[in-house]
């Protein structure tokens, strides 16, 4: 390096704040530029890339307009729209949802998307869950794991799947808590089906990280064995948010983004998703199924209390 | 944007907000140590133990903490700079302070203090003094920025809890490498992660080769 | 005139250093002997208003430093100059460190260099002007710093053992610069371990021991103590 003396370091350190500021300045320009909504999800929703997807169709036609989607968990979902940092939701958590419907929080409940969760384990499926209901199912690996004869791993993460795994066991009366072949991974669906896979095990899981992670050869031991039931219905809710602090531009812009979801595009697209690369759709548009989904996510709702 | 696009804007972005982070934390980390170094009080060796234990504090938790305060209900939710780049700039600077500070304390706490001792008896101001000291170990804290550089652009808590990973505007590497794992995309994690390895050890080599050369 | 009036310095650990030491410097030229940690260093930095006092006040030409403003207290602090028993120089040549006094009190860059150039040739050491502070010996580097202190103007000069690097050629020259700088009205300060320096200073001693002032000498009481010590040793070496 050169010699320093101090008027270089002087040039330096001023070189370097208005580098500092110059950046600033930047963003803060591009920052400014356009109506900007925020929409706060759960993570293995955005992680599809179904929302991301659809927010470049809608920019197509709206191209003043910034989506940012933050993608957390889905009890971090709701909690950044109580706070206010978030103009809308998109969330998968009936029970939760319900709650801070009933706070004001969240308003103009918008069922736009459903699929099913499903049961996966062994090729073997040593405790022949295939074509079972998925409490009948519940109730045989019980069973097969008592006796030893399989595993059951669990993300174990307060998460939307977590939550519904509980549901299902809670419905079949049983209790594999504390039991030696209940594993919790605490982490995210990812890990633990790759930890499924390892230990030959059952769990449940989102179709689309399963599909994803069988596509791409990492889950050989696993295949999908229950995917259908009511009780693995899976519902996606959009909200508006009442405590953020939007102006009327961002409202436009939030009423039109409800209307293109909803809209036969959109749910079009919703519909298709997916499917050049896994061959079968990650997710079905609510379109024609409102009331159903409406009365199944009231159902989840009660089911809960 | 193509894949190679994105990938490009990420590594721009990160090491552009790491850098600022750098920038911003030094213009009080190393007055601050100097501070530190020249006090006598006993107070300082005190200090000095809780900042250093302060180096390896979870940065989720400073990323919770300033979320807290930034978020639209806390006290400076009115800045509106919760889920920008700014956010993490100050996150990062706040997160690098401990560490900023402890290791310029170590330079400027060694014989390197004389400098402004001798600057101030010839009669500089302590503008020049310290600008005296700064030129002198010149060498020595651009180590340390660049050590701060490593540990900014490597954390991921207070990226993810006020940047929010938001695509094209507060999406870095490490909050990349998070969602691409829970995607089940281990191959471009790996590959960012390799990406991510480069840079650090780009820096971590340019700060042996500066570590390893005397001034003069 | 610099006096300190009950002034007490302790480092971190707590424990005084200095003990209510009360002193008027009003020689031309003072010297502080004492033994190893006797607190020479530590006082001379007091004196130089480097350490602020726990207790107790330091009067420059009778006003009290460490209650002044800081832009008070720069225009006093130019009026005295320490040069550390272990000095540093700066980054550059000797040139650059010589003449950085001077900028730093808004010359302009030829004035300083004209001005560093003639004390170096006075000082018989132009042959440096140019080297880098790693180019230097050990006697020549602490040269290098005493004029760097005696360029800046400042009307105190206070030395923490200036000799110790010096062959008894340059401790003449030293001496010389001394009765040289007094002679203009300004004051010189010494601390050194160096007894025959001392007595060839021919002055003022102050002989401190725990932080205590414990006895005001003259040059010439190290005399006798000198030649009983040569005496002795020469003794001892004989015998062995
Ligand atoms: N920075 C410091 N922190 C703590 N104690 C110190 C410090 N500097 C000096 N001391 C202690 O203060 C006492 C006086 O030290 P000082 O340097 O003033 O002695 P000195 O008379 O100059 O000694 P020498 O002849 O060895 O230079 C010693 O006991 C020393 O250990
Ligand atoms: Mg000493």
């Amino acid at each position: 390096m050169m010699p320093m003396n101090e008027r270089k370091v002087k040039y330096a350190l001023a070189l370097s704040i208005i580098l500092l500021m110059g950046i600033a300045s930047t963003y803060y320009f591009l920052y400014n530029q356009s109506v900007k909504i925020r929409i706060s999800t759960t993570t293995s929703l955005y992680a599809t890339g179904l929302l991301d997807y659809l927010y470049d169709e809608f920019k197509e036609n709206h191209s003043n307009v910034v989506v940012q989607f933050i993608a957390v968990g889905s009890g971090a979902a709701l909690k950044l729209a109580e706070q206010g940092d978030v103009d809308m939701v998109f969330v998968h958590a009936p029970n939760l949802e319900a709650d801070y419907i009933k706070r004001g929080i969240i308003t103009n409940h918008t069922i736009f998307a459903y699929n099913y969760f499903i049961i996966v384990g062994p090729k073997s499926d040593p405790a022949h869950i295939a074509n079972l209901t998925p409490i009948e199912a519940m109730k045989s690996i019980y069973n097969s794991c008592e006796n030893g004869q399989a595993l059951f791993i669990s993300r174990g993460d307060q998460s939307g799947t977590h939550q519904r795994e509980l549901l299902l066991w809670n419905l079949s009366g049983l209790n594999p808590f504390n039991k030696s072949w209940y594993i919790e991974t605490g982490s995210g669906m990812s890990e633990t089906l790759l930890v499924a896979n390892e230990k030959n095990a059952y769990t449940i899981s989102d179709i689309g990280t399963f599909l994803k992670l069988k596509g791409d050869g990492r889950l050989p031991n696993l295949v999908k064995l229950v995917d259908k039931g009511k009780i693995l219905i899976n519902i996606y809710s959009a909200y508006i948010v009442e405590t953020a602090k939007t102006n009327s531009d961002t409202q436009k812009v939030i009423k039109s983004l409800m209307k293109f979801i909803l809209s036969d595009t959109g749910q079009e697209l919703i519909g298709s998703f997916g499917v050049d690369k896994y061959g079968q759709p990650l997710f079905y548009p609510a379109k024609g199924h409102e009331d159903e989904l409406r009365e199944i996510w009231q159902w989840f709702v009660d089911l809960a209390k | 944007m193509s894949f190679i696009g994105e990938i490009i804007e990420i590594t721009i972005r990160s090491v552009t907000i790491s850098l600022s982070a750098t920038i911003l934390s030094s213009l009080w980390s190393i007055p601050l140590s100097l501070i530190i170094a020249r006090s006598r009080s006993r107070m300082t060796k005190a200090l000095m133990g809780v900042l250093n234990s302060l180096i390896g504090f979870p940065t989720v938790l400073v990323g919770l903490f300033l979320y807290i305060i930034f978020s639209s209900s806390g006290p400076l939710g009115g800045l509106g700079i919760l889920y920008t780049p700014f956010a993490i700039m100050i996150g990062e600077a706040l997160l690098i302070t401990p560490l900023l500070i402890s290791l310029s304390y170590e330079i400027f706490s060694k014989a390197y203090y004389e400098y402004w001792e001798t600057s101030i008896t010839l009669g500089a101001t302590p503008a020049q003094a310290f600008m005296k000291l700064i030129t002198e170990r010149f060498e020595d804290i651009i180590v340390v920025l660049l050590i701060g550089f490593s540990r900014a652009i490597g954390e991921l808590g207070v990226a993810l809890m006020v940047g929010g990973n938001i695509r094209g505007f507060t999406r870095v590497f490490t909050t990349t490498i998070a969602l691409e794992v829970s995607k089940g995309n281990f191959d471009i994690a790996l590959f960012l992660g390799f990406i991510l390895l480069i840079i650090v050890s780009t820096t971590s080599a340019i700060i042996r080769i500066m570590g390893g050369r005397k001034s003069d | 005139m610099i006096e300190l009036r009950d002034v007490w310095f302790s480092y971190n650990s707590g424990k005084p250093i200095i003990h209510g030491v009360n002193l008027r410097l009003s020689n031309e030229i003072t010297i502080i002997i004492g033994p190893n940690g006797a607190g020479k260093t530590t006082l001379l930095k007091i004196i130089a208003c480097l350490y602020k006092p726990d207790k107790g006040d330091v009067l420059i030409d009778g006003v009290n430093f460490w209650k002044l403003k800081s832009k008070e207290k720069l225009i006093m602090r130019r009026k005295i100059v320490y040069v550390h028993e272990n000095p540093v120089l700066f980054k550059g040549t000797v040139m650059d460190n010589v003449t950085y006094p001077l900028i730093i009190r808004g010359h302009s860059l030829e004035k300083a260099r004209e001005k560093a150039l003639k004390l170096l040739k006075s000082l018989k050491l132009e042959y440096l002007t140019d080297r880098k502070r790693n180019e230097l010996s050990a006697g020549e580097f602490q040269l290098v710093a005493i004029a760097r202190a005696i360029i800046s103007g400042a009307k105190y000069i206070v030395l923490d053992e200036p000799t110790s690097n010096l062959d008894l050629e340059h401790r003449i020259v030293l001496e010389s610069i001394i009765r040289e700088i007094v002679k203009s009205g300004k004051q010189v300060i010494i601390a050194t371990h160096d007894r025959l320096f001392a007595l060839k200073l021919n002055t003022e001693i102050i002989e401190i021991n725990n932080g205590e002032i414990r006895s005001i000498l003259h040059s010439k009481d190290l005399y006798q103590e000198i030649e009983e010590f040569i005496k002795k040793a020469g003794k001892k070496s004989l015998n062995s």
